[in-house]
């Protein structure tokens, strides 16, 4: 059909609002790697564009190939599928073939791509600001390494070649340690195995056989240790269908709203300084209906009843052997209550594991500790540190200490905090660029290999050390080589070492056979009766925020402007404060408190953000803002006069919350640390992209019957098994009966594409949105643009929350063009820039839109995104990132979600040049690809036998505004509420 | 119907005869304009000047100058556009439907009315224009043969069908308008000496008035009037169906076409009154323009203005008896919500004050007269903001509910509107007669002629 | 060839319109009346035929009608069929509006433009000179001399009689 390549094709005319250097961008793609190159790299004089003088055989000029590879956005060494375009990644997705990550992939990972490109990317070693070549850095460092005291500070460090390295590293003499620092701690669990189970070691959680979960402050599906697999995990334990439905019950206690307690069948609100009586409670509790020897004396701290300990802990029991506690805390006191939980309950073994543990996390808080103390001290002649920025994750009297290291050399990807203190800066290299390898979990591996040659002269740690102790070995020849000694021999994969690295290096995945270790089990004796915790008036709970996770990711203009799941504020971090706490206060939505350390050392001013369900006597604050240089974020955005800067020049996005963190005793705080607040009177733009937080109607203007909106639908466990028609049903099924007006004129047509969404999987992890983002060139608008509600994401997460204090409960629901059949919007454009393909699409014809916003005025899902000013992107050279299978648009235009129109037109060329048909699954959409839990099914609504067809079918399934009879394509699943043998908080 | 109230004194007063009519009209196209008038003109060309520059600043950087978002994606754009195709209806209305009713009373303001028409009708084709985001691509709504396929353009889409109601009700006016002047431009020729001669010499057509011409300009003029009734209700109604024929709570109502089209009678009539006060002052009209046609015009006002009242209520009665929560929440929203205010400035422009010209006090102060007819214009401005924004800004998924601020941008764009129309509107009373002479002429009470065989009552079909 | 015109101005139409009626009875070649403004009677006084314009107009309308609907049901449904918002290809309903509106244009125009040809008036067509009084006040009723059966003097005093303000001789050339 003519119309079914209309939003085809537009890609190499130079449009009317090109700017140069897409322009120039567009010609490049014609020519392969060395185009990339020249234009991406800062090395070698030379900027000729030279087409292949031997085109390698696997690269098809425009045609786009996979590459696999491991995903380096935070430790949990998630796998990755590099979709490669001319030498050139353009797109990250998860590998289906990875045993833990299954195909997900975070917002962080899929955004991952376009760091890659950024130009202020370290290019080459530093002295005092002064660049200088390698060799010249290796001597320094060289020499450096001969002084006294020599310590190396990383991150959890998940490759065993790198640590293998290391080991080389120390074990050459010296006084030489390695001390590993997490800003996300866990050091208080890996602590508390060392007593309990005599091992340090993070065990390796199995949420997909909890029947129980019971999780204290642990955010588990949203930035917890590893999140995507976790997530993954537990929707396999959430299974509503079929005969014999099996849905675990999990109960969440928190202070602040996180993605996990919104998932939670049951949520407690949580102060931090109640969790060790809470947990002390438990595992009391526990040790009685055990029947053991108590261990928790009597002399406890009373807990609120209003906790349900003891509910708690029947259900945990009735369900030992399948049920699982958790705590995010970094008290050491109160993780061996959780070990101790688990093991009267039996977890060990089931739901969490010691005998293969996560090295997922590493650090240690108390190595921290002692390292700035010798530091402060002044004996630490060199410090390296390597893929961390302590200056800015410390708190500040620890990150003061750093400059009292003799020499102190650093070795990261970009410009940070820490490298402004740097006597010798090394440039890291980017996954993407890297030879490499993980191991998440112990004898679970995958590796990390180039999708493009470097863009930037840097080396990995492993080089740098290697280099250090002389060796001569390349990137890929040290990785080989420990490959070839230490992995190859234990993988029983045959003889020839070669054929072995390719095929993982393939795969991007590798398990070697299990060591047969049983279970430790728990010394009883390391257990003792809770020494009491002093109550707070007023904490600060600083927790990681789903985009920028501990700051290293706030150079990424995508995941700054990416709305957070809970609060949806982009572009900054802010004060969640319950709404009773802010009337106390005296403030509202968008003034400016300031919270000031308890010592009054240290304070932060925050916009205020008003956050359903969260402790009234908490202030909830994402980290990983306020990184210094943010302010290259100055030009995001339209300039217009009355337009706002996305960040004042010189200032940043955010504000540092690490400084008001503590270290005590070994322990680093970041929650429950005492502060004061106050309104400071000023008010400040927040850049909110959902403003009306519930689906119920403000209730002055409810209409009767009608105060609570049925767009999100949550169906209890019990009216599912009972009686789930009444129960839908009394959702309304509107839709059900309606009539056409119209005779069809159009039906026949061999696919019908379509889509379903399971609202009890989707989690809101949003890694969806990104992924569209990177898919479909979506562009980034900045601050003000967001705040007059124009942010172009073509999918997002509409979070409605019901109810208040423990009773909130969260629904997120992805919502994006629904592709009608009876699309208002196709009836009401003048000029025929939006048709129905002959498959069911909605299209947006981009070449032949005038911009009447007629279309988005007209769309019940309000999912059409106008182009209201021309977004260049921030950084010119991210432009590599872009997709050149899709038009990037230019002003005055419509736009939205296409159903990944090129994808299905790649999959239908595909199977024509193959010969072979469509089969369900062979499209994969950005949204679904990259979905951990799979909640996104897209699929032939034609073909009955379809996952989508099937799911459309479903007793949970159901339109969104079905009623209006314009026929959408995607079916949402209601989210089933697991309510044990309670009555459903809300059914509406 | 008021022609009896009419009848009882004569139409025009100052017992004016054929060529006292010639002079009062003409004489000020010769003589030069009063200090009103240069006063009038430089407000008017400033604020046409001041908001050129923002619809300039607009088209150049993107429709992002607009308050908009992607929930409210019409707000004063549109709104003025309705306003002013509203405004011009009146003009129509006086000049065909009157004259289908033989209302002589019309004949001293239809000329001045049909010129608002056209004036307004070209301020309301702007804003179409201007609020696309690539107006420079905007002649691709008309059906050309093209390249593209070709790729003609969406019949089904009520946008489409404005193009062609507004293009048509332009073209006719202007014809019905430009007809109506030839024998007064032929009487202004004859006047005129030097190069205004020639000129007027073009644009009269060589006029002579011979009696075969006369009949046939007299069928002419009367069928264009008849075109022109129904077209003036086709093209509101058309306007109406932009909102009518979506599925958006607040649009999708089965009222708007009668509901625009009164409510744009109540709007241009009001206007007319303002225009007309003003223009009697101005160019010293009071014998043409007499308190009888300005009661004549209140007395429609107080007419439509119960009739748009009426239809509020149905509006509300529909959306309650509907059931549908979307419905009722919509018109609880309007009048509770976030533009509540909006709301009830409409409601206390259009319903309440107009009321007063119950009382025959008010209707005999032409200022009380003349701050109602401004009222009328404010209610009805607001009446298109209500029915655009307040649906839109809260539709069906709460998630994206938003509000909508305005920029200064988009208040230029609306006094744009406003400096356009008034600047035409003055030129129009300095260069051509605003009077229908020859009509006047032909209403002329006359002193009983010696020797004359008919009945004067049968002078009353004259106008016909 | 010559002709000659007696032409009497008067001030009031009632007066022309006796004068004219007097030469309808007694026979007396009228060439034509001017006036400032339509006169009611003087059709039949001149026995002027009422105008054909109604049926241009209803032709005008027609052609419109017709294009209209060839227009939307040729591109819509058989150019370029394209599904919107799955409505059938011949949605009638939504083609009455531009069809309507196309009928009042081409029907308008046609009249318009029917007037001015047979009126024979054109931007900038050169007027009759000597009846510059008729466009303001005064209305002119000029009879035509054709034989010489009737002398000149008859006709002045015709038109004194019904109060002709004054009356003038001209001659003009007809080719």
């Amino acid at each position: 059909m003519q119309h079914d390549q209309l939003n085809q094709g537009e890609l190499l005319l130079p449009g009317r609002q090109v700017d140069p250097s897409r322009r120039a961008f567009l010609q490049w793609t014609g020519f392969g790697l060395a185009g990339a190159v020249a234009t991406g790299c800062s090395r070698g004089p030379t900027r000729a564009v030279v087409p292949y003088l031997d085109a390698p055989e696997d690269i098809v000029p425009g045609r786009s190939y996979r590459i696999a590879t491991t995903c380096a956005g935070c430790s949990a060494a998630c796998g990755v599928i590099a979709r490669c375009r001319d030498g050139r990644p353009i797109k990250l997705e998860g590998n289906g073939l990875h045993a833990l990550s299954r195909g997900g992939l975070c917002a962080v990972g899929q955004a991952e791509v376009l760091s890659l490109y950024d130009t202020q990317r370290l290019g080459m070693p530093e002295s005092a600001g002064e660049p200088m070549a390698w060799e010249a850095a290796t001597t320094t460092l060289r020499s450096a390494l001969n002084k006294g005291k020599v310590r190396l500070l990383t991150g959890t460090l998940t490759s065993p070649s790198t640590r293998h390295w290391i080991d080389r590293f120390l074990a050459a003499g010296g006084d030489r340690e390695h001390v590993v620092f997490d800003s996300l701690s866990a050091s208080a669990i890996l602590d508390a195995h060392e007593r309990t189970h005599g091992l340090r070691a993070l065990p390796a959680y199995q949420f997909q056989a909890a029947h129980v979960i019971a999780s204290f402050d642990a955010d588990f599906l949203g930035t917890w240790i590893s999140p995507v697999v976790f997530a993954a995990d537990y929707v396999v334990g959430r299974r509503p269908d079929g005969d014999h439905p099996q849905v675990s019950r999990h109960v969440q206690f928190e202070a602040r709203m996180s993605l996990t307690g919104a998932a939670a069948d049951e949520r407690k609100r949580l102060a931090p300084w109640q969790q060790r009586a809470a947990l002390a409670e438990l595992a009391a509790q526990l040790e009685q209906r055990a029947g053991v020897a108590s261990r928790m004396g009597d002399e406890r701290q009373a807990v609120d009843a209003e906790l349900g300990i003891t509910a708690l802990a029947d259900e945990l029991w009735a369900a030992r052997g399948h049920a699982l506690v958790v705590s995010g805390t970094n008290d050491l006191e109160t993780q061996l209550y959780v070990n101790y939980a688990n093991a009267l309950l039996d977890a060990y073994g089931s739901t969490l594991s010691l005998a293969q543990p996560s090295l997922q996390r590493a650090g240690s808080d108390a190595a921290v500790a002692e390292l700035c103390g010798e530091l402060a001290a002044g004996e630490v002649e060199t410090l390296i540190i390597s893929g961390i920025n302590p200056a800015f994750e410390w708190p500040d009297e620890l990150a003061a200490t750093l400059e009292r290291a003799g020499t102190l050399i650093v070795h990261a990807g970009e410009r940070n905090e820490t490298t402004a203190l740097a006597d010798l800066v090394l440039p890291a290299l980017h996954a993407l660029e890297s030879w490499d390898d993980a191991e998440p979990i112990t004898g679970r591996y995958s590796l990390t290999q180039p999708t493009v040659q470097g863009l930037r002269d840097g080396h990995s740690l492993r080089w740098v050390l290697a280099t250090a102790l002389a060796s001569s070995a390349e990137e890929r020849e040290l990785l080989a080589n420990y490959w070839r000694t230490e992995i190859h021999p234990r993988a029983d994969a045959g003889g020839n070492f070669d054929a072995f690295f390719d095929r993982v290096l393939h795969d991007g995945w590798l398990e070697t056979p299990a060591t047969k270790t049983s279970e430790r089990k728990l010394y009883a004796k390391s257990i003792h009766p809770p020494t009491a915790v002093v109550a707070l008036d007023f904490a600060l709970v600083a927790h990681p925020s789903v985009g920028l996770l501990d700051g290293s990711h706030a150079h990424n203009p995508w995941l700054q402007e990416l709305p957070d799941p809970v609060t949806k504020v982009t572009w900054d971090n802010v004060a969640s404060l319950s709404a009773e706490r802010a009337e106390a206060l005296g403030v509202v939505h968008g003034d400016v408190v300031r919270i000031e350390a308890v010592d009054g050392a240290r304070a932060v001013e925050l916009p205020v953000v008003l956050q359903r369900g969260q402790h009234s006597d908490v202030v909830a604050v994402a980290l990983g803002y306020g990184r210094v240089g943010t302010d290259r974020f100055h030009g995001v955005g339209p300039d217009w006069f009355e337009g706002r800067p996305t960040v004042e020049a010189g200032g940043t996005v955010g504000s540092r919350v690490e400084a008001l963190r503590r270290m005590q005793d070994g322990v680093l705080e970041g929650d429950g640390i005492g502060v004061t607040i106050t309104k400071t009177g000023a008010t400040a733009q927040v850049a909110c992209t959902q403003d009306h937080h519930s689906l119920e109607v403000p209730p002055h203007l409810a209409p009767k019957d009608a105060e609570v909106r049925d767009a999100a639908r949550t169906i209890a466990l019990a009216d599912l098994i009972h009686d789930p028609e009444h129960a839908m049903g009394g959702h309304g099924h509107h839709g059900a009966g309606n009539s056409d007006l119209w005779t069809d004129d159009f039906g026949g047509a061999l696919h019908h594409w379509g889509m379903s969404i399971d609202l009890n999987r989707c989690t809101g992890c949003s890694g969806c949105v990104i992924a569209c983002q990177a898919e479909n060139n979506v562009p980034v608008v900045g601050r003000d643009e967001v705040a007059r509600h124009r942010e172009m994401h073509w999918i997002r997460i509409d979070r409605y929350t019901q109810g208040f204090g423990d009773a909130t409960s969260t629904v997120h629901q992805p919502m994006f063009c629904q592709q009608c059949d009876n699309a208002p919007c196709e009836a009401v454009c003048p000029v025929l820039a939006t048709v129905h393909s002959s498959e069911g699409l909605n299209q947006q014809i981009y070449n032949r839109c005038v911009g009447t916003r007629y279309c988005a005025n007209t769309c019940p899902y309000k999912v059409r995104r106008f182009n209201w000013f021309e977004y260049p992107r921030e950084d010119e050279n991210q432009n590599h990132a872009l997709n050149p299978d899709v038009t990037v648009r230019s002003r005055g235009v419509m736009e939205k979600c296409s159903f990944c129109a090129q994808r299905i037109q790649e999959a239908k060329s595909e199977s024509a040049r193959t010969g072979q048909s469509l089969a369900d699954g062979d499209i994969k959409v950005a949204c679904q690809q990259s979905c951990p839990t799979q909640a996104i099914v897209f699929g032939d609504l034609n073909d009955p036998e379809s996952e989508v067809s099937k799911h459309s079918v479903q007793v949970r399934a159901y339109g969104v505004l079905e009623e209006i009879n314009v026929k959408p394509s995607v079916r949402y699943l209601a989210k089933v509420e697991n309510t044990g043998g309670k009555e459903n908080g809300h059914a509406h | 119907m008021h022609t009896d109230a009419l009848q009882a004194t004569p139409l025009i007063t100052g017992g004016k005869r054929a060529t006292d009519v010639t002079r009062d009209v003409c004489g000020p196209l010769e003589g030069r304009p009063s200090k009103l008038w240069y006063l009038g003109m430089a407000a008017a060309l400033s604020a046409f000047g001041l908001g050129a520059l923002a619809v300039g600043y607009q088209v150049a950087n993107g429709i992002g100058t607009w308050g908009l978002n992607r929930t409210v994606g019409w707000g004063f754009d549109i709104t003025n556009f309705v306003f002013w195709v509203g405004i011009g209806h009146a003009g129509t209305l006086i000049s065909a439907v009157l004259l289908l009713f033989r209302q002589k009373w019309r004949t001293s303001i239809n000329r001045s009315a049909e010129a608002m028409t056209i004036f307004a009708v070209i301020c309301a084709g702007i804003y179409p224009v201007i609020h696309m985001g690539r107006p420079w691509l905007a002649y691709w709504v008309f059906p050309y043969p093209n390249a593209r396929g070709p790729l003609w353009v969406n019949f089904r889409s009520a946008l489409l069908w404005d193009v062609f109601a507004i293009g048509t009700y332009f073209t006719i006016s202007l014809v019905f308008w430009y007809i109506g002047l030839i024998p007064d431009l032929a009487t202004v020729r004859d006047r005129a000496t030097g190069l205004r001669k020639k000129i007027f010499n073009v644009l009269s057509f060589g006029w002579v008035g011979s009696a075969r011409t006369w009949s046939r300009y007299e069928t002419c003029c009367v069928l264009l009037a008849a075109l022109a009734t129904p077209l003036v209700v086709s093209v509101h109604s058309v306007v109406s169906t932009d909102f009518a024929t979506s599925v958006i709570p607040g649009w999708h109502a089965t009222l708007f076409p009668p509901y625009f089209v009164i409510g744009a009678v109540f709007s241009g009539f009001a206007m007319v009154l303002t225009l007309m006060i003003i223009a009697r002052k101005v160019m010293h009209f009071e014998n043409y323009i007499t308190m009888k046609h300005i009661h004549a015009m209140c007395k429609v006002l107080v007419f439509t203005g119960s009739i748009v009242a009426a239809a509020y209520l149905t509006e509300i009665f529909t959306a309650w008896y509907s059931g549908s929560s979307y419905e009722q929440f919509v018109f609880l929203n309007r009048a509770g919500g976030p533009f509540a205010w909006a709301f009830w400035i409409m409601v206390s422009c259009n319903v309440i004050t107009p009321q007063l010209l119950w009382i025959k006090r008010v209707r005999n102060s032409v200022l009380a007269i003349f701050i109602l007819s401004l009222l009328v214009n404010v209610g009805m401005w607001f009446e298109r903001f209500v029915i655009i924004v307040t649906s839109l800004h809260r539709d069906f998924l709460p998630s994206s509910w938003s509000g909508y601020i305005p920029t200064k941008i988009e208040f230029g764009s609306l006094i744009f509107g406003f400096g356009l129309f008034f600047t035409l509107f003055l030129l129009f009373c300095r260069f051509l007669p605003m009077i229908a002479m020859f009509e006047v002429k032909a209403v002329l009470e006359r002193p009983e002629p010696k020797e004359l065989p008919q009945s004067p009552s049968e002078n009353e079909e004259v106008a016909a | 060839m010559m002709r000659r015109l007696h032409i009497g101005f008067f001030d009031d139409e009632q007066r022309l319109l006796s004068a004219a009626r007097e030469c309808r009875d007694r026979g007396i070649p009228v060439l034509d009346a001017i006036s400032p403004f339509p006169v009611h009677g003087i059709d039949e006084a001149l026995g002027i035929e009422p105008s054909r314009l109604p049926w241009v107009t209803l032709a005008g309308g027609a052609v419109g009608a017709t294009l209209g609907l060839l227009l939307q049901y040729w591109t819509a449904g058989v150019n370029w069929p394209l599904n919107i918002g799955g409505k059938p290809l011949d949605s009638f309903p939504a083609f009455v509006p531009v069809a309507f509106e196309l009928t009042i244009l081409f029907a308008g125009l046609a009249t318009a433009g029917a007037l001015l040809l047979r009126s024979g008036i054109w931007p900038g067509k050169r007027h009759k000179p000597g009846f510059e009084a008729t466009t303001d006040g005064s209305h002119a009723l000029i009879l035509e001399e054709r034989d010489a059966s009737f002398e000149p003097g008859a006709y002045r005093e015709l038109l004194l009689r019904h109060g002709a303000e004054r009356s003038e001789e001209r001659e003009e050339v007809i080719s």
